[in-house]
């Protein structure tokens, strides 16, 4: 990392636009202009340059903190990042399985009734490459929070600290979801487990039964539902579960409602 | 990158001179409006008004100028 991008940098420039901030407020406190809606920006933003300036001087103190919340919950991120790569390979190896099964079918010409098969395969393999896709966007999302989140926060603060209240929304959302995503994130393998029924390592054992055409139809007919629950709609429900939090943190935090700046609306 | 720590200080430091001249104004033109032989009270009265906020404006810079450059020292020592 560049000496130039370090957050501490950051929050030094942000202490420095806080001092503006607040000289400017007091400038326009003092201004002879007998308008009101001009001269309450004077005590606005001394007070906005404060909160700022305090954001900025708790920093150290809000990075060790989401660090003891994180293993309060009992999680970290290498057993997130060892979770999903695990659920990952048993996709990858179902995969394998499902495509050499189709091309068995294909090249072997062996029946009509058996040919058949072959489009429900596809399907079936496409959708399986689909859950890898939204397992990669998972570990992607990890790897940016864990890899950038002191840089997240310390550049919210920086945007809470301009004048005129500018950043204030964003800067707010973008503090509340880097603590909210790198608490709550490395939960979700665990959020999976508890939620589902069956466990992740039986729906593996069960692809791992796919061996012969037998079992194929039963097997995957009886897979779908379960994968659709476990791989989309309880992460889903997770994510939107931590934008939710992370939303109102950021209200808490800017003083009015903000986005959240990761693609989460790609569902 | 440390000019934009330049940048940010020089500006601040422009703020603080202008701001201090805009305290020395208001007062003045605070004082004139209070003690001009204008028998308007609303006159006055904003004359009066211009005067406190002025005495207030000229507080609150001596002390967060001072609270602020404090903090921005601490801030370097980490930051820099």
């Amino acid at each position: 990392m560049s000496s130039g991008y370090s957050p501490f940098y950051i929050l030094y420039i942000a202490m420095n636009i806080a001092t503006l901030t607040y000289t400017i407020g007091s400038l326009f406190y003092g201004l002879p202009i007998p308008i009101y809606g001009l001269k309450k920006w004077g005590p606005r933003m001394m007070s906005d340059a404060i909160y700022a300036a305090v954001w900025i001087n708790i920093y150290g103190v809000i990075i060790f903190a989401i660090g003891q919340i994180q293993s309060l919950l009992g999680v970290d991120w290498s057993s997130f990042f060892s979770s999903i790569l695990q659920l990952q390979a048993n996709m990858f190896s179902a995969l394998i399985q499902v495509k050499s099964i189709y091309y068995i079918i294909t090249t072997e010409k062996i029946s009509m009734a058996l040919a058949l098969l072959a489009d429900p395969l596809l399907q079936f393999s496409s959708f399986i490459t689909d859950i890898i896709f939204l397992l990669q966007f998972f570990i992607d999302l990890g790897e940016f929070i864990q890899q950038s989140y002191m840089i997240l926060i310390a550049i919210g603060i920086l945007l809470l600290s301009l004048p005129f209240r500018i950043g204030k929304g964003i800067g707010g959302t973008l503090i509340s979801s880097a603590i909210t995503f790198y608490i709550g994130l490395p939960y979700l393998p665990v959020f999976i487990q508890e939620m589902s029924s069956t466990s992740l390592a039986q729906i593996g054992s069960q692809l791992s039964t796919i061996t012969d055409v037998n079992t194929l139809v039963a097997t995957i007919a009886g897979i779908v539902p379960e994968l659709v629950i476990i791989f989309i709609i309880i992460p889903m429900l997770y994510l939107s579960i931590l934008a939710g939090i992370s939303l109102g943190l950021g209200n808490a935090i800017g003083g009015s409602s903000g986005r959240v700046p990761f693609p989460l609306d790609l569902f | 990158m440390a000019d934009i720590i330049q940048f940010v200080q020089n500006l601040d430091t422009q703020v603080t001179e202008v701001a201090w001249s805009v305290f020395i104004l208001a007062w003045a033109v605070g004082w004139a409006l209070r003690g001009a032989p204008i028998p308007i009270f609303r006159v006055k009265r904003t004359g009066q008004d211009l005067i406190e906020d002025a005495i207030l404006a000229a507080f609150w810079i001596a002390l967060g100028t001072t609270v602020f450059s404090l903090i921005t020292y601490i801030a370097s020592q980490v930051g820099s």
